[in-house]
């Protein structure tokens, strides 16, 4: 199993405790605290997909890594999981708040629900920087030999600047304003 | 003297205004075009900056931008250093050597200048400013080499078109007390 399988797996796993923290035996009475723990993991997983999500588009957008239908596929799928997992347990909300009055955090919850949703609905798969700067590479010998010298010279006060900085004045508010309203031409 | 050009900083309530960005017909050209259109904001989600340049008529001069990437050294087990990018660049077709007069009051070189600048200002992050040039646009590396960018090593091969990129690097100096 290569690494990124194994990254997969362990966030796969997470997902599967998850759902099965409250699942195995939906009719054993829980206490309050015990369901807030839940949706406190529910959370917090939703939390860690859309970090291993951002993380993933940024490695493909910065090409170190190359994008895989499987990935984008395995991506949503995690999504989707977690999505059905915290619909199940979010219907069970009216009946929980009836019992205990109100339920820590089941609010923040719904909102990564909502959030999970939009995510879904308007998915686009990652894709490699066109300006090719922002793409992260690596330097000839030759190149990163000059690069050192360059470092060693670069940001140093005594170093004289090839010109005096220059800046552009900064648009008034109400000229901004103007342009959002100028139609196109 | 009133400043010829103005910088706002772009938005999407500001994509209208660059639906009709033209910087030349060649298909490196274009691209800049397409990037301003189609890429910037969401390259802009992932911590660059991009500012449109205006004259005070509200006329859209050009558009420049600041980003930040990585350099790896050869040695796989060797380090990476942060250096600051300009990830695209342009000025429409029609703007080109304007405003008539002394070459460093030209559009392009107030452009450059200003991206320096704030660059310079993120000198923390890192003290060299690079920038990728499309081979076919020796306009371009002209108007860089006015500014003070110097040619440096490293080329990059785009796999997916065989176009080997050239680069240049700027040294950007501490700012001091009295900057």
């Amino acid at each position: 199993m290569d690494i990124s399988a194994k990254r997969r797996s362990s966030v796969r796993r997470q997902l599967e405790a998850y759902e099965e923290s409250w699942k195995q035996d939906p009719q054993a009475a829980r206490a309050c605290w015990d369901w807030e723990d839940t949706i406190v993991v529910g959370i917090a997983l939703f939390r860690l997909l859309r970090e291993r999500e951002d993380s993933w588009r940024e490695r493909v957008f910065r090409g170190v890594e190359e994008y895989a239908e499987d990935d984008n596929q395995s991506a949503q799928a995690s999504f989707r999981d977690w999505l059905r997992t915290t619909e199940e347990l979010l219907a069970r909300l009216p009946a929980l708040e009836k019992e205990f009055g109100m339920v820590e955090r089941a609010q923040e919850l719904c909102h990564c629900v909502d959030q999970a949703r939009d995510l879904l609905a308007g998915w686009a798969p990652p894709r490699l920087s066109r300006a090719v700067g922002l793409r992260e590479m690596t330097l000839a010998p030759q190149a990163a030999a000059e690069l050192d010298k360059l470092l060693a010279r670069a940001g140093n006060a005594a170093t004289p600047p090839t010109r005096p900085l220059r800046r552009l004045p900064a648009a008034a508010p109400d000229f901004v304003e103007d342009l959002q309203k100028k139609p196109t031409p | 003297m009133p400043s010829p050009l103005v910088v706002v900083p772009f938005s999407p309530a500001l994509g209208e205004l660059v639906a009709g960005f033209s910087c030349g017909d060649e298909p490196h050209e274009r691209e800049l075009a397409d990037w301003i259109k189609q890429d910037a904001l969401a390259v802009m989600q992932r911590g660059t900056s991009v500012w449109l340049f205006l004259t005070e008529g509200r006329d859209l001069i050009g558009y420049g931008s600041l980003g930040q990437t990585n350099w790896h050294w050869p040695d796989p087990a060797g380090k990476k250093v942060p250096v600051q990018i300009i990830p695209a660049v342009a000025i429409q077709r029609a703007c080109w050597g304007k405003p008539e007069g002394p070459r460093e009051g030209r559009f392009s070189s107030l452009i450059l200048d200003h991206l320096i600048a704030e660059a310079t200002d993120r000198s923390d992050v890192s003290p060299l400013l690079g920038l990728f040039v499309h081979p076919a646009n020796q306009r371009a590396v002209k108007v860089y080499e006015r500014a003070g960018f110097a040619p440096y090593w490293h080329t990059y091969t785009d796999r997916a078109t065989g176009v080997i990129y050239r680069s240049m690097i700027y040294e950007l100096r501490r700012l001091g007390p009295g900057d």
